[in-house]
């Protein structure tokens, strides 16, 4: 309020009137001066009246009244205008334009729902400090009842939009609960008046008293905090509460992602996400990350539940998905709840936004690369809404500029493209959500490499009572790719490889009581891959290979239960049993035993037909985590996770190419199997506004896939000749150290993690590097990254990233040989040495359009600037050995200072969503 | 209030250098030098056939260092052995005759190196091979990839004709010989000691010089329809040496090989030829079809291999502009004095009265040996 008061008097021009003592007032003038009305009223009351004297300069009026409040007087004047005048305190009057003020809590009634009016005037209600409490009154207050139930709603009030995650606190008790994705949660408490806070990321906190006589429900409304947003909020929902956060989760808010500098103004939470402790990415250009030295097929990838099997434009240079439709951004890279599965390493989950319930908004962005624009609008208000979002590239000027000739003569383009259609009702949400991007490369008519994922998302969200709710989820997705290969005349070939899935999933959360908290479900997943035809292009010689189809269902029952054991200490324990079936139609081959799988050792063959189930792989998965408090700012926290995967990818080359196919367990390829155990501390330096946390972990997965040496996916349909299976180990520490809520925000963050394959089959044809161990490609040491943001104005901002890696490993030439009088380069053992270190640093300015409240558009600009240093990070080394001569280089994607400029639109003010 | 009034504008501003680089990097590598390679191949044609012992060198300055001294035999499936002889050091030979090289025999190699250690190979097959197809060349031009600009040259191609009989690996040895010329016939050499020979010596200003192409072509019809090739791309011959000057010969062996050899080569030229992309696989360690016996953790580089040999020999006279390489002479400011011993002999330009001029010639100037090549005509040549 007393900032209220302060805007006030700072905006409107003050009449001040000596203290009079009627506070009634009559008159009766014909076309007098509204200011001399008003003059008049201050001297015969003891009102004092404010408002901007050039308002109403000309305005002349016909008064006539008896007895009647000047309150009344001056309304009944202005009735036809857009000004309005509020009692302000009993002897002040304030008039106003096109704004109400409102300068007391409205009564509330005692019934059992009670709602909060989310009108924008209220917005100085719900965000008020919460010395004085507003109390809210639910249920009846006849009940002869001990305890009553009490459910608490959370909503956005720019949108009605549920908020998933918020954390409601009660301040007596010291305990948390979060609501859930319908943004509400129900709790048993004592009859009686409770003090509540509720926060979420990037909203006011809400402070409330509630008074519960019996049970019954009460809707909170959150405002976004449109001024004092800092840059770097990573914290603020339940998940991300020191005390609270499960191990090895991280989120990153949509407005971090817009603060760190990008390579060509391009936002891509994949490259933001190597950021964080104990996630890398082995180099410019190479798609994939790899999260706590697993592999990137590891990775679980959903944008609204749609899988996303290539999330990259342009060779992993860009992200595949428009940054303005993300809403939430979650990484599980330790413990992974119940409800998911079928990936080792990581799942990212990815939630888009809802579109605006109120009204129609647009936004954009446009880059050196691409071009984007966003549309909302609500088709039945707070009940129905729709988003329309599209990107697209719109020159293939880079390419021209990178040096590798075979990007050079080449042209790319890329679009994406995605929808969203949300219903709501009482208790239900319904979403409709459909995703397309698309690439396309010619290499300077030699190959083209063209590739798309789709997919299809209907999620019905469900309250069924105060303590039960369901999540129901069809899924379509697909991801396809062809290549053209035109390097040889008689080798050219066309290949177009496509994967389908199909997911259904039912997922319950029950509230037991206030200490148990169950999810349970049932996930099936039918996937459908063809790994296509490697087509013989005209005058080519080329035989025509079918590389075959695999098809394949996967059966997951789960449930877990998040138990409050005592006061300090929570457990998840979770079950997820998993069955995998990979079917026909097939004709699998048998080997010669203690022979390698090769053609030439084939012994049998087994014709499996249509649908006809060939193997069946079982999968019990234990997943368990334990948060124990220590006092209110600090935790530890341990899990272990068993995760199983039967996909794959096939590449082996560096980075990720944009034809690697991908491959389902089969009769010879086993599911691979994860172990992983976390071990964390976390505490909360508020002092001095820093929250600080270590977490260690060890991983071992079995049956890992790794291709042979020199194998070519495109030669063989019988995979088990390319691919051997072994084990690999990952472990590692992962510090880090984050600042929020200032001025100068920012994070910290240092990881020391190996990673190392193993592949000994026995003889000679079955090993990789002679059977012995091996660091993996992504086998990165140390990784420290440290992201800061400067807060200069509410305008200006400045935002810095510096990352240094050690350099992956590699297999470098050791010595030389001659053969024939040609000299050959022998090689070390596989990863036995390193690339030179990685270092970047990269800038950014943000610069804001001005504050004005009434505007048609805001836009910033955003100037960027990728490798300041100008660093020459090598990329990958290499030599050449022509004619017997033998030299090695290395290879450096951008070895510049790149540096952009983005301009970025919206409609309405600096504050608008 | 004011959000549904649409308008938008576009306003881009680019400006940036953004490239991807290739420089010189020499990495820091502990060198695992001194390690025994052994080669060698059995052909089914009748004659000698080698083995050769090396010892493998720092990348940084490498050189060929020979073994020599090892005792050694090829050994056929049915136990008859051949022992080699050290040829040259580090070349060893065996004479095997037709009797002993059907299609179908096997062989492998033994050999005692000089410190004691014995390494056996696998055996290899000799199988059926088709005649040695069509060999052809066109005029085409290579992008070097460091200057960016293209060198005219020739580049050679064969077809295969095998049949279903026939296995479906291939690989083909490329044997190159070229005429050279030099200006000058020999007249005054000067060693520390002025020769003057009269008259002057002509035989040395036409020269042959032969040698192995030092590449890999491998084919391999696994995964083509039949067992035929058309115009599988094998040597490019730039116009930037003398070889396409005068007269330029290729000598082609096809030689068909077991899908294990050919696994062998590819390997090789994989990891021999990596351009060093994005998207180019990694490099590997290639285990070979040698045994160490004595120490079976130390490993032996190379191959034995058998292979059915179709040689063809083909020649060109090309008509492509050269690269003119030149004779490049250098001054004697101070007479004979100028001439230091690394440069013996050093041959003298006559002038015109009898005498020698103070002119040293450079190397392809005068007797063309010194380039080591030989001045006797080879038999196959025209």
């Amino acid at each position: 309020m007393r900032k209220l008061i302060i805007l006030l008097f700072a905006f409107f021009i003050v009449n001040f009137a000596f203290a009079q003592k009627n506070t009634l007032y009559s008159c009766n003038f014909n076309q007098i001066y509204f200011s001399d009305l008003i003059d008049s009223i201050q001297k015969e009351t003891n009102f004092s009246i404010y408002y901007k004297s050039n308002w109403f300069d000309s305005l002349k009026v016909d008064v006539n009244y008896k007895n009647n409040t000047p309150l009344f007087i001056i309304n009944d004047v202005l009735k036809n205008t857009s000004y309005m005048a509020f009692e302000y305190t009993s002897n002040q009057i304030v008039i106003l334009k096109d704004d109400k003020l409102i300068s007391e809590i409205p009564k509330y009634f005692k019934t059992n729902e009670v709602d909060e009016n989310p009108q924008i005037a209220n917005r100085y209600l719900s965000s008020r400090k919460a010395a004085i409490n507003r109390t809210i009154i639910v249920g009846n207050k006849k009940s002869s009842q001990k305890y009553a139930v009490l459910r608490i709603k959370v909503l956005n009030a720019k949108n009605d939009e549920a908020l998933a995650g918020a954390v409601i606190r009660f301040v007596e008790t010291e305990k948390a609960i979060s609501t859930g994705f319908n943004g509400q949660v129900s709790s048993k408490l004592k009859i009686g008046k409770h003090n509540i806070e509720i926060s979420y990321l990037g909203m006011y906190t809400v402070s409330l008293t509630i008074d519960l006589r019996s049970a019954g429900s009460h809707t909170v409304y959150m405002f976004t905090k449109n001024i004092e947003l800092k840059a770097i909020e990573v914290y603020g929902d339940k998940q991300m509460m020191v005390e609270r956060k499960d191990p090895g989760i991280e989120k990153v808010t949509i407005k971090t992602m817009k603060e760190i500098p990008m390579m060509m103004g391009e936002i891509d939470l994949m490259k933001i996400t190597t950021a964080l402790p104990g996630i890398v990415n082995v180099g410019e250009g190479s798609a994939g990350i790899n999260v706590r030295g697993g592999n990137y097929d590891q990775n679980a990838f959903y944008l609204n539940k749609i899988p996303i099997y290539n999330s990259t434009h342009l060779f992993g240079f860009f992200s595949a998905i428009n940054s303005e439709i993300i809403n939430d951004f979650t990484i599980y890279k330790g413990f992974i709840p119940v409800k998911y599965g079928g990936r080792l390493s990581s799942v990212i989950d990815v939630k888009s936004k809802t579109a605006n319930m109120k009204k129609f908004s647009m936004k954009g962005g446009i880059s050196p690369v691409s071009a984007n624009l966003l549309l909302e609008t609500p088709i039945i208000k707070d009940k129905l809404s729709l988003f329309v979002s599209g990107r697209s590239t719109y020159s293939d000027w880079i390419l021209k500029r990178i040096e590798d000739t075979d990007i050079s003569n080449s042209q790319a383009n890329f679009y994406d493209f995605s929808t969203s259609a949300k219903y709501n009702s009482k208790n239900s949400h319904v979403e409709l959500f459909a995703y397309h991007s698309s690439d396309n490369f010619d290499f300077s008519d030699i190959s083209k490499y063209q590739y798309q994922n789709s997919g299809i998302s209907f999620n019905l969200n469900h309250q069924i009572n105060h303590d039960l709710k369901t999540e129901f989820l069809l899924v379509q997705s697909e991801y396809s790719f062809e290549t053209f290969d035109r390097t040889f005349k008689e080798e050219s070939y066309n290949h177009s490889f496509n994967i389908n899935q199909s997911d259904l999933k039912l997922n319950f959360i029950q509230n037991i009581n206030s200490n148990h908290k169950l999810v349970y479900g049932y996930n099936f997943s039918f996937y459908n891959l063809n790994r296509g035809l490697v087509e013989p292009a005209a005058y080519s010689n080329l035989l025509r290979i079918d590389l075959g189809n695999d098809k394949g269902m996967e059966n997951s029952l789960f449930i877990s239960d998040e138990f409050e054991v005592i006061n300090n200490l929570k457990i998840i324990g979770g079950f997820r049993f998993s069955l995998f079936n990979p079917l026909g139609e097939k004709t699998v081959y048998k080997y010669t035993e203690n022979r390698p799988k090769f053609k030439e050792f084939i012994a049998d063959s087994i014709l499996f037909s249509n649908n006809q189930i060939i193997k069946w792989y079982f999968n019990p998965l234990l997943r368990f985590s334990a948060n124990y408090k220590l006092n209110n700012s600090g935790s530890f926290k341990l899990s272990f996770n068993q995760n199983m995967q039967s996909i794959f990818m096939l590449n082996s080359t560096i980075a990720v190419s944009p034809n690697s196919q991908w491959k389902l367990a089969d009769y010879h390829l086993k599911p691979s199997k994860s172990n992983s155990f976390s071990l964390g501390y976390f505490r909360n330096l508020s002092a001095i506004g820093l929250e600080f946390s270590i977490e260690g972990f060890y991983k071992t997965t079995s049956e890992f896939t790794e291709f042979r040496d020199g194998a070519d996916f495109l030669s063989n349909p019988n995979v088990e000749s390319l691919v051997l299976q072994g084990k690999q180990q990952a472990y590692g520490l992962e510090f880090m150290v984050k600042r929020s809520f200032r001025d100068l925000t920012g994070w910290l963050a240092y990881t020391y993690s190996r990673s190392f394959v193993k592949v000994n089959g026995g003889t000679y044809y079955n090993r990789i590097n002679g059977g012995k161990r091996y660091p993996s490609n992504y086998d990165i040491p140390h990784s420290v990254n440290t992201v800061l943001n400067y807060k200069l104005n509410k305008r200006v901002s400045f935002s810095s990233s510096i990352i240094f890696q050690s350099g992956r490993p590699i297999t470098y030439p050791v010595s030389v040989y001659y053969v024939n009088d040609a000299a050959f380069v022998e090689f070390s053992e596989r990863n036995e040495y390193r690339i030179p270190n990685y270092f970047r640093m990269d800038l950014s300015m943000t610069i804001e359009g001005n504050l004005k409240r009434d505007k048609l558009i805001h836009s910033s600009w955003v100037f960027n600037v990728y490798n300041v240093t100008s660093r020459d990070n090598p990329y990958s080394v290499f030599h050449r050995s022509s004619k017997g001569k033998i030299s090695t280089y290395q290879y450096s994607v951008i070895s510049v200072p790149v540096f952009t400029i983005s301009w970025i639109f919206k409609l309405g003010n600096y504050a608008s969503e | 209030m004011l959000q549904n009034r649409v308008k938008y504008i576009l306003l881009i501003v680019l400006m940036l250098v953004i490239q991807s680089c290739i420089k010189d990097y020499v990495p820091e590598v502990d060198d695992e030098v001194g390690k025994y390679v052994i080669s060698g191949k059995v052909t089914n044609n009748a004659g000698y056939h080698y083995v050769e012992v090396s010892k493998s060198s720092s990348l940084e300055s490498f050189e060929q260092i020979t073994v020599s001294g090892c005792q050694g035999k090829m050994i056929d499936n049915q136990g008859n052995e051949f022992v080699l002889q050290e040829e040259e050091s580090g070349k060893y030979r065996t004479f095997i005759s037709d009797q002993y090289l059907a299609e179908g025999k096997a062989f492998k190699i033994f050999i005692e190196l000089p410190d004691g250690t014995e390494v056996e190979s696998e055996f290899d097959t000799i199988l059926s091979g088709p005649e040695i197809g069509e060999v052809k060349y066109e005029i085409d031009s290579v992008e070097i990839t460091t200057g960016g600009y293209k060198i005219p040259g020739i580049r050679f191609f064969i077809d295969l004709n095998a049949n279903e009989n026939h296995p479906k690996y291939y690989k083909y040895d490329l044997v190159e010989t070229w005429e050279y010329r030099v200006l000058f016939p020999i007249e005054w050499m000067y060693d520390g000691v002025l020769h003057h020979t009269w008259p002057p010596d002509s035989t040395k200003m036409v020269c042959w010089k032969t040698e192995n192409v030092k590449e890999i072509f491998v084919l391999s019809t696994e995964n083509l329809n039949t067992n035929t090739y058309n115009d599988f791309p094998l040597h490019f011959v730039s116009n930037q040496t003398e070889r396409l000057e005068h007269k330029y010969s290729l000598l082609i062996k096809q030689q068909a090989i077991t899908r294990k050899t050919h696994f062998y080569w590819q390997q090789m030229y994989e990891n021999n030829n990596n351009e060093g992309g994005l998207y180019n696989s990694q490099p590997f360690i290639i285990e070979g079809n040698l045994k160490n016996l004595s120490n079976p953790d130390d490993k032996i580089i190379g191959y034995f291999y058998a292979a059915n040999e179709s040689v063809k020999r083909i020649f060109v006279s090309s008509s492509i502009p050269m690269n003119n390489l030149g004779c490049s002479t250098r001054f004697l400011r101070f007479g004979l004095l100028d001439i230091g011993i690394q440069e013996y002999p050093a041959y003298l330009m006559s002038n015109n009265n009898g005498g020698y001029a103070n002119v040293v010639l450079g190397l392809r100037c005068v007797n063309c040996l010194q380039q080591g090549g030989t001045n006797i005509k080879p038999s196959f040549w025209p």
